[in-house]
């Protein structure tokens, strides 16, 4: 035991010294705030109007132009020739054509804006919903019907409430953030410190003080002080990460956005701040969390060391690292068919399945979809594959860290796994 | 009183028979050599002592009973492929080994700092393997190598790589380290390099021992009995038939010890008023010897 202590405390202190570890650590949650924050920001600091002339032929808006905040819009001052040149010359100007048409069973036949650019998609989106209202409007004069008298025979929007059999309600929304930010973290972490692994093995390997180091300790030991430190490494990271994230939002965003952060059509559901401070609500989430965190990230660690202790350099190692890493990339493609079916078939059984589990059953989890029964089953089945691969991995580590100046195939670590 | 004993050691990798009934023993407090050309089977007889593999077949000894995982720590390793860490400081390198050799940290760090005043490393103390020359990092690894005081030192290939300076004062560690009572395991395939450190030796070859004793008994076992005579003056008669080669320190003869002892031999050459540079016995070095066993048993 003192000798895996040594181990992981050289692992994680060489690691935490470095500056690429801090850099992570502080640029891990900018990033994720800088995620949800820039589309408002921008969103916010677009502040230069654009000109749209319009040539309204179908006398459309009969009195005044929809002209709004950051886009103006005015009757086409030129025509002909004079209109053209302008056009070709102010690449910010465009013209709007209105012709019958837009009445039509096709409005977008009556409607041509020509510009040297196209038509962003919020001016575009602004204008459809303007002229679609301004044509029913019309249409509805013409009938003898009021926009006021419509309007109170619609139903208004509404949405499902999702409440479980003991009564309390839940968000799907914040769900869908967790179950996204939950199994992409999940994801990122295996693979970024799992990959950790193989360069610690391969670089103790190419340096060659590999030899010292099994004649002062067993190679187990030498693998889990290893698999152990570089966990510890990713877990204060993780929870670096958590308490910077946590300050960001709940701190600086609120008071760096005022109230663009809250209901903002430019922020995606699922980062929104709302789901993302949600996290903190659900401390079981983070205990399911970083069990799978824990005890996947020891699965997928025992399986890079192995790859590590058979190749001589890391390049090396690239075509061997393909069956390892192929498992995990599906896994968080499962995770997102999971997100949208949680209780679907490939949704259970990729929770089920260890290699996927940890990054599936973060999607499943965030959607309460995981009965008890199937928790503690997955659970189990995690904690007996880390002993599993662990064994396995081992055995090739044993033999693959004496093992110099030959390419390894996957079939030779097969057999130094499996032989007596 | 025997420190190690190998006792008929057979080891296969795959197909290939690395050691096939190997057996020697190394006295305590004795420098030993593991002598025998490249891939005769030395590296993987120092890690089965070493532990790190194990033999098929055969036993290892230690102090006269099987070998315990725990006596590892009474092993320092040099290995022939050796390496540092290169983002982390040679000293914490050198303290962290020690540690995992069972040393405390004070212990390893306190240590440490006399080696390193000893071989006057001290402002390398936080520096990395990069900014070391390559006669610093062996000293470094040398210190790693013997921080714990072991009672075995097993150096594999220790000269390869030092230059002339830095291999006398790795000799004078050595001749040390006898002095505090370690016993020494040289392996090498450079045979002339460790025949005047070595009390005794082992010979493998083809993976198995052609050759043990003392390093004197197993030079005056292969001597040819011949004696070399330089000399300069006119060729007397008795000495044609030998062959004679004109040197630029004069004339060099070789002459059969079964005929006339050496002193007859001089009388002889005082008698027909030769001036004499030199005589000396014809003993072989080790890669003769070697070079003599291995044509016989080839034969």
């Amino acid at each position: 035991m003192r000798a895996i202590y040594l181990i992981l405390s050289r692992e994680l202190f060489v690691r935490v010294k470095t500056k690429q570890f801090w850099i992570l650590s502080i640029l891990g949650p900018v990033l994720m705030s800088a995620f949800i924050a820039v589309p408002i920001i921008i969103t916010k600091m677009d502040d230069s109007t654009q000109t749209i002339w319009v040539q309204d032929d179908a006398q459309l808006w009969k009195q005044k132009l929809p002209s709004k905040e950051k886009l103006l819009l005015i009757p086409a001052p030129l025509k002909g020739q004079a209109l053209i040149d302008s056009l070709a010359q102010d690449e910010n100007l465009g013209l709007l054509t209105v012709t019958a048409e837009v009445f039509g069973k096709d409005p977008g036949k009556g409607l041509k804006f020509t510009s040297q650019s196209p038509m962003s998609i919020k001016v575009q989106d602004y204008l459809t919903e303007n002229i679609s209202k301004t044509v029913e409007d019309k249409k509805l004069e013409e009938n003898g019907v009021s926009r006021a008298k419509l309007d109170s025979m619609k139903t208004p929007e509404f949405s499902i409430q999702s409440v479980k059999p003991e009564g309390s309600s839940q968000s799907s929304e914040k769900a869908f953030g967790l179950a996204s930010i939950g199994s992409m973290l999940m994801y990122f972490f295996i693979l970024i410190y799992g990959m950790q692994v193989l360069r610690g093995v391969s670089e103790e390997k190419s340096n060659r003080i590999m030899e010292v180091l099994i004649s002062s300790v067993q190679p187990f030991q030498l693998m889990m002080g290893k698999i152990l430190g570089i966990a510890a490494t990713a877990l204060l990271q993780f929870l670096i990460w958590i308490g910077l994230t946590m300050i960001v939002i709940t701190l600086v965003l609120p008071a760096f956005l005022g109230d663009a952060a809250t209901g903002s059509a430019a922020a995606p559901d699922a980062m929104s701040p709302d789901a993302l401070s949600a996290m903190a609500d659900v401390p079981g989430f983070l205990l399911v969390f970083f069990f799978y965190f824990i005890f996947g990230f020891l699965i997928y660690a025992a399986l890079f060391a192995a790859i590590g202790s058979a190749v001589d350099q890391e390049q090396d190692a690239q075509q061997l690292t393909f069956p390892v890493t192929i498992p995990i990339i599906i896994a968080f493609v499962l995770a997102q068919t999971a997100v949208a079916q949680p209780h679907s078939a490939t949704a259970f059984w990729s929770s089920m399945i260890p290699l996927t589990a940890p990054v599936v059953m973060m999607a499943r989890f965030a959607y309460d979809a995981v009965a008890p029964w199937e928790l503690a089953l997955s659970m189990v089945t995690m904690v007996l594959s880390f002993v599993f691969f662990t064994y396995i991995s081992a055995r090739i580590y044993r033999i693959g860290v004496l093992m110099y100046g030959k390419k390894v195939t996957l079939k030779e670590i097969a057999r130094w796994a499996f032989k007596k | 009183m025997n420190l190690i004993e190998l006792r008929n050691i057979h080891k296969s990798f795959e197909a290939h028979k690395a050691l096939n009934g190997v057996s020697f023993s190394i006295p305590k407090g004795s420098i030993f050599g593991l002598l025998g050309p490249n891939g005769a089977g030395k590296t993987t007889s120092i890690r089965i002592i070493n532990q790190i593999i194990a033999p098929d077949e055969g036993e290892v000894l230690f102090e006269g009973r099987p070998i315990r995982r725990e006596d590892i720590q009474k092993v320092g390793y040099l290995p022939e492929e050796r390496g540092l860490y290169k983002k982390m400081n040679i000293a914490d390198q050198v303290i962290y080994l020690g540690q995992l050799k069972g040393l405390s940290k004070s212990e390893a760090t306190l240590r440490c700092k006399q080696w390193f005043e000893r071989f006057d490393l001290q402002k390398w103390w936080n520096k990395h393997v990069a900014d070391l020359s390559k006669g610093m990092q062996q000293k470094v690894q040398f210190i790693a190598t013997i921080l714990h005081e072991p009672d075995l030192v097993i150096l594999d290939e220790p000269f390869s790589g030092f230059d002339p300076v830095n291999a006398e004062i790795l000799k004078e560690e050595i001749l040390n380290l006898k002095q505090r009572g370690a016993t020494i395991l040289f392996s090498s395939h450079r045979m002339e390099s460790v025949e005047t450190l070595c009390d005794s030796l082992v010979m493998i070859h083809q993976s198995k021992v052609v050759l043990s004793g003392t390093t004197r008994e197993i030079r005056q076992a292969h001597k040819s009995s011949e004696i070399e005579l330089l000399f300069e003056g006119n060729i007397p008669d008795w000495m044609q038939g030998f062959s004679i080669v004109q040197t630029e320190d004069g004339q060099k003869v070789v002459l059969p010890m079964a005929e006339h002892s050496v002193n007859e031999w001089l009388q002889k050459a005082l008698q027909s008023q030769l001036t004499i540079h030199s005589c000396r016995e014809l003993i072989p070095g080790l890669n003769e010897i070697f070079i003599q066993i291995v044509q016989n048993s080839a034969l």
